[in-house]
């Protein structure tokens, strides 16, 4: 059996015996030989292999094409010798031109030869064949043009003018320009390719028509996308004030290019895509597309090539800058939960989710850059399928620690205290109860662990300041402290003990109310979430004077509409039991202090102050309402 | 396959006359070439389609013929001849040369001997 080479020719898919091809290829020589020795001769050789081309696909139906299938074609055709009248007459008319024929194709000539001859393209159109026309004219694919005119037409849309420009010149050129014929491009023409597509096959499409690495054209689409996207993330946050557009840009030309260009379906397309200019000389194989992508250099393609490569290198510089710090971070962040992850099992846990889900792609992303850069084409297999089970394992490890930690701080449990003291001056003093004596250890010197950050490791013990405080108005006479504790734990006995961890007690001397700012936690178990609330009802008719501590901004205080050493006037009034209950506190207090009986009578002696004091409030109230019924009829 | 002198004078007549021909067949309705060289053979003046190609591309360039892509039922479009009003004029020119020649030619050999 022969071997069958299947080529493309003109826009037709034959399949030859070698002998044939030999045979067809060596007749199409003589041919061409003759043919450019007479007037007109290639554009007549050129139809002449299109019929040819029908011709043998007509022999090439059920069967390869044989030798003997060539002779016929060559009967029906005619060897060079059997048409050699022609060629003398055209010697002939060379030497007088006194024939009609011969004089207006001389016209013609002078016609197609004049620069800058402005025409529609008759046969080759999407529309009224003005972009294929001017296209010829200047010599470059139609697709440019077209999409010079497209985004004529969007960016006038854009700044809404009345007239639309482009549309009324493409109108204008259309009616005014004249039709012609346009030759098939023998350069390379744009279709995108199905080939090697992921969407549309227009990055694919591009690479071929500018004989670069797919990857570098999908690069160039995606780059601003990456580039906006590390930039913010890593590099400066917040410089870029306005948002980078560019993604939008390139969304719009891949769209526009995936509408308007048609997908390669024919070897025709292909051979055209690929820039082989379509005449025997040139046949190739279809099989042999891939080597024809060898290599070139046009100005274009280096131009490409080298922001691609640029844009590679600079987005691979991003990316170890973003790992290095994201793995920074991590770590820090590792080092600073610690409390929370506490056991070696969940640390160890920790450490491999961070190495193996987070910093093993980026390594693996670099590696495989390098790598491509390095000019390795096929991707390293075992190193791939490795680090594909690592990364498995890394969220296998991430599973297993969020049921650990899920498990751990399953139930949120929460103990409720009351104090309640009474008041001996108008105004309420808060203070922190303790100075900070406690400087946090150098250890860290990151944000986490700084004195203003929430948890501080200092020595065998942690300083939570997780204590928020808040300020409300009450009906009541005396000043009540409600703190409540939570934490988190597996069950309801085991968060109940980690509350008992810590204490929260404020204490009230001489007209100063002293409140925790934090608690302290021994390193003996994990941090579960630890945190109290110190919600303060002030008798409305107080007027409160804040430390610093408590002021607005200052960590672990929280307050609602409060300012400066005042706040009375920006209280929300809140609904409160009109039940006074004394604590423990209160009792020892006094206990402590005086004999029962005088006491009783400072405590008859408040009574009664505090009674005076609820009725000139009331009095004081009924004059302001007195004076504003009067100023208002 | 060397022309011999016989050959010659023979090919230079049907030379001549060819255009003609090709322009009349042309002129009752579009043509594609592969049916003007049938026709051709069909009338007994068999010509090879490697003939034909340069002449129909010759008088197209000179204005006498147009032509348009017809869609084709298998594979890419072909190329239809028509003629032009130039190619109109000019075929009846080469019409009442070939008459007159013809009556001529007629005149002359069929003189009795």
């Amino acid at each position: 059996m022969e071997p069958i080479i299947s080529v493309v020719y003109h826009q037709r898919a034959l399949q030859f015996e070698q002998s044939a091809y030999d045979a067809f290829q060596a007749y199409e020589k003589r041919l061409k030989v003759y043919f450019e020795k007479i007037d007109s001769g290639l554009e007549a050789f050129d139809d002449l292999q299109y019929r040819m081309a029908e011709i043998l696909e007509a022999q090439n139906r059920s069967k390869p094409i044989t030798v003997f299938a060539i002779q016929q074609l060559i009967g029906q055709i005619g060897e060079p010798a059997d048409f050699d009248e022609p060629a003398t007459m055209n010697s002939n008319e060379a030497a007088e031109p006194k024939l009609e024929t011969a004089s207006g194709s001389n016209e013609e000539r002078a016609k197609e030869t004049k620069k800058w001859s402005f025409f529609k393209s008759k046969n080759e159109k999407m529309l009224g064949g003005v972009c294929a026309g001017l296209a010829q004219t200047f010599a470059i694919d139609p697709i440019a043009v077209r999409l010079i005119f497209v985004l004529v037409t969007l960016l006038q849309v854009a700044t809404l003018f009345t007239v639309n420009m482009g549309i009324l010149a493409y109108i204008l050129l259309w009616v005014f320009l004249p039709a012609k014929e346009t030759s098939l491009p023998t350069q390379r023409k744009y279709f995108r390719d199905p080939q090697f597509r992921i969407i549309g096959g227009v990055c694919s499409g591009l690479a071929k028509l500018f004989t670069v690495e797919i990857w570098m054209i999908r690069l160039l689409f995606l780059a601003p996308l990456i580039l906006e996207v590390l930039w913010e993330n890593s590099v400066s946050k917040g410089v870029w004030d306005n948002d980078m557009s560019f993604n939008g840009i390139s969304f719009i030309v891949y769209i526009t290019l995936w509408i308007i260009t048609p997908l390669a379906r024919t070897g025709t397309d292909f051979m055209l895509l690929n820039g082989e200019p379509i005449n025997l000389n040139t046949i190739q194989q279809v099989g042999a597309v891939e080597q024809q992508n060898a290599r070139k250099t046009g100005g274009l393609t280096t131009l490409l090539r080298v922001l691609a490569y640029g844009i590679m290198i600079l987005v691979g510089l991003m990316l170890v800058f973003f790992v290095g710090s994201m793995g920074l971070g991590m770590f820090v962040a590792y080092r600073a939960s610690d409390f929370i992850l506490f056991s070696t099992l969940n640390k160890s846990l920790a450490f491999l989710v961070i190495v193996l889900v987070f910093i093993l792609p980026f390594l693996a992303l670099l590696f495989g850059i390098v790598r491509r850069l390095a000019g390795y084409a096929k991707p390293h297999k075992a190193l791939r399928k490795t680090m594909l089970v690592l990364h498995l394992l890394g969220w296998l490890a991430a599973g297993s620690l969020v049921y650990s930690l899920v498990q751990q701080h399953h139930t949120v449990s929460r103990k409720k205290r009351e104090f309640a003291f009474v008041p001996i001056m108008d105004t309420l003093q808060v203070k922190a109860l303790e100075k900070d004596t406690i400087q946090s250890n150098d250890l860290f010197s990151f944000s986490w662990n700084s004195p203003n950050s929430l948890i501080q490791s200092t020595g065998d013990l942690y300083k939570c300041r997780t204590v928020w405080v808040n300020f409300r108005k009450s009906s009541d006479s005396v000043i009540r402290v409600v703190v409540t504790r939570r934490a988190t734990g597996s069950n309801e006995a085991d968060a109940g003990n980690e509350i008992d961890r810590f204490s929260i007690e404020p204490m009230y001397k001489n007209g100063i109310l002293y409140l925790p700012r934090h608690f302290m936690l021994n390193k003996q178990s994990a941090y579960h979430f630890q945190h109290a609330q110190i919600q303060v009802y002030v008798p409305s008719y107080m007027a409160v004077q804040a430390d610093r501590a408590f002021r607005k901004g200052q960590n672990g205080t929280f307050q609602v509409g409060f300012s400066s050493s005042t706040f009375s006037q920006s209280w929300i009034d809140d609904e409160t039991d009109s039940i006074i209950r004394m604590s423990d506190v209160l009792e020892r207090e006094l206990a402590d202090e005086l004999d029962p009986a005088a006491s009783l009578e400072i405590d008859s002696l408040r009574k009664v102050r505090k009674r005076l004091k609820q009725e000139k409030a009331a009095l004081l109230d009924s004059i302001d309402r007195a004076i504003d019924a009067i100023r208002e009829p | 396959m060397a022309p011999t002198p016989n050959d010659n004078i023979q090919s230079q007549m049907k030379k001549g006359i060819l255009e003609y021909c090709i322009l009349s067949i042309i002129r009752r309705g579009e043509a594609y070439p592969s049916d003007i060289v049938g026709e051709l053979r069909e009338a007994g003046m068999p010509v090879f389609e490697g003939t034909l190609y340069p002449l129909l591309t010759r008088l197209k360039n000179a204005g006498y013929l147009e032509y348009r892509w017809v869609e084709s039922s298998n594979g890419p479009p072909r190329k239809y001849f028509t003629l032009s009003e130039e190619g109109q004029a000019f075929f009846q020119q080469l019409k009442t040369t070939w008459e007159e020649m013809a009556a001529s030619v007629q005149k002359i050999t069929h003189q009795p001997l």
